[in-house]
């Protein structure tokens, strides 16, 4: 009876937390990466240049690293990041698939809107937004760090 | 026998498929330098070729191979090579013929590697955005321009996916 007790008790305390973790909403983390390209001959950040060696089909000579944000977001819920000039990129968590991949919606709005499926460390390259000022557009690469 | 146009149309192809050797390629990229129609051709091929590679990849990408390679690997014998076979095959005929040289230039590499390490890793977002390229790794189901604009969807040479947006003319 002695032993009894306290088995109940940790029965009890197991299904009340455990619905709690089995309905926790998976969340995805996502690195986003805001590079200007420009056709104009100049420095490339020396972070950037394997980056430019990919892009090397394109026209574009010089590249630089405005910024990089990694965001956390659940399930069905999105999380807005500012890009440069007017540009936002809006990144919704559609779903985790079961096999571990993450179905992502990206939209820049009055620009693009896409779906994409991303596994862990899957990249995705939005570019060609064009800023206002000066002549060049961005390249945004869209990362899944991880999703779970 | 082919004309000289043709055998100069065959080369700019393959150049456009990076299928030259170095000297061919120089050879082709001096002759660019000096016909712009050429070189805006090449670049045409390449943005075709770039096209033509996310089709395919794209196809490729809707085919479930997961557990394919595992299926394989499991329908083949279990063979275990020698320790010996193993350590010849990764260390081919250095270890064998010259075994001085060969410590040597390991404990060499290994103070390079030690001395260097620190100074060639940089923070983990700098990797992120080396782009390593694996085209399996993203797959895009759908997009959509909106207001004045088209989208292109590009696979890179270096493997990178590209949604390109750009205003329409």
């Amino acid at each position: 009876m002695k032993l009894l007790r306290p088995m109940g008790l940790a029965a009890l305390l197991a299904v009340a937390i455990a619905p709690a973790a089995a309905w926790a909403a998976p969340k995805a983390t996502v690195a986003v990466d805001v590079v200007l390209a420009s056709k104009e001959p100049g420095d490339t950040d020396p972070r950037l240049v394997k980056f430019k060696m990919q892009f090397a089909d394109f026209a574009y000579k010089s590249f630089k690293l405005l910024g990089s944000r990694l965001i956390t977001v659940e399930e069905k819920e999105s999380a807005r990041v500012d890009l440069a000039g007017d540009h936002k990129l809006d990144v919704t968590f559609s779903k985790l698939e079961t096999n571990g991949r993450a179905k992502l919606k990206l939209s820049v709005p009055g620009v693009l809107q896409t779906n994409v499926s991303l596994a862990r460390d899957g990249s995705v390259v939005v570019g060609g937004p064009a800023l206002k000022e000066g002549n060049g557009v961005l390249f945004v690469p869209v990362t899944l760090v991880e999703a779970k | 026998m082919m004309d000289v146009r043709t055998d100069r149309d065959l080369l700019l192809s393959a150049y456009a498929d990076d299928e030259l050797d170095a000297a061919e390629q120089a050879e082709v990229e001096a002759f660019l330098a000096s016909d712009p129609e050429a070189a805006l051709r090449v670049a045409d091929d390449r943005a075709l070729s770039a096209l033509l590679r996310a089709s395919f990849e794209q196809n490729a990408d809707e085919v479930d191979f997961t557990g394919f390679a595992d299926a394989v690997i499991a329908k083949l014998p279990a063979r275990k090579a020698s320790l010996a076979s193993r350590l010849r095959a990764m260390l081919g005929d250095a270890f064998g013929q010259r075994p001085f040289q060969f410590a040597v230039g390991a404990a060499a590499a290994a103070a390079v590697a030690v001395v260097a390490t620190p100074y060639l890793r940089g923070p983990a977002e700098n990797q992120r955005i080396l782009l390593a390229g694996d085209p399996s790794a993203a797959r895009v189901l759908d997009m959509d321009a909106l207001g004045d604009h088209e989208t292109m969807l590009f696979k890179t040479s270096g493997g990178a996916t590209i949604i390109f947006v750009q205003e329409t003319p």
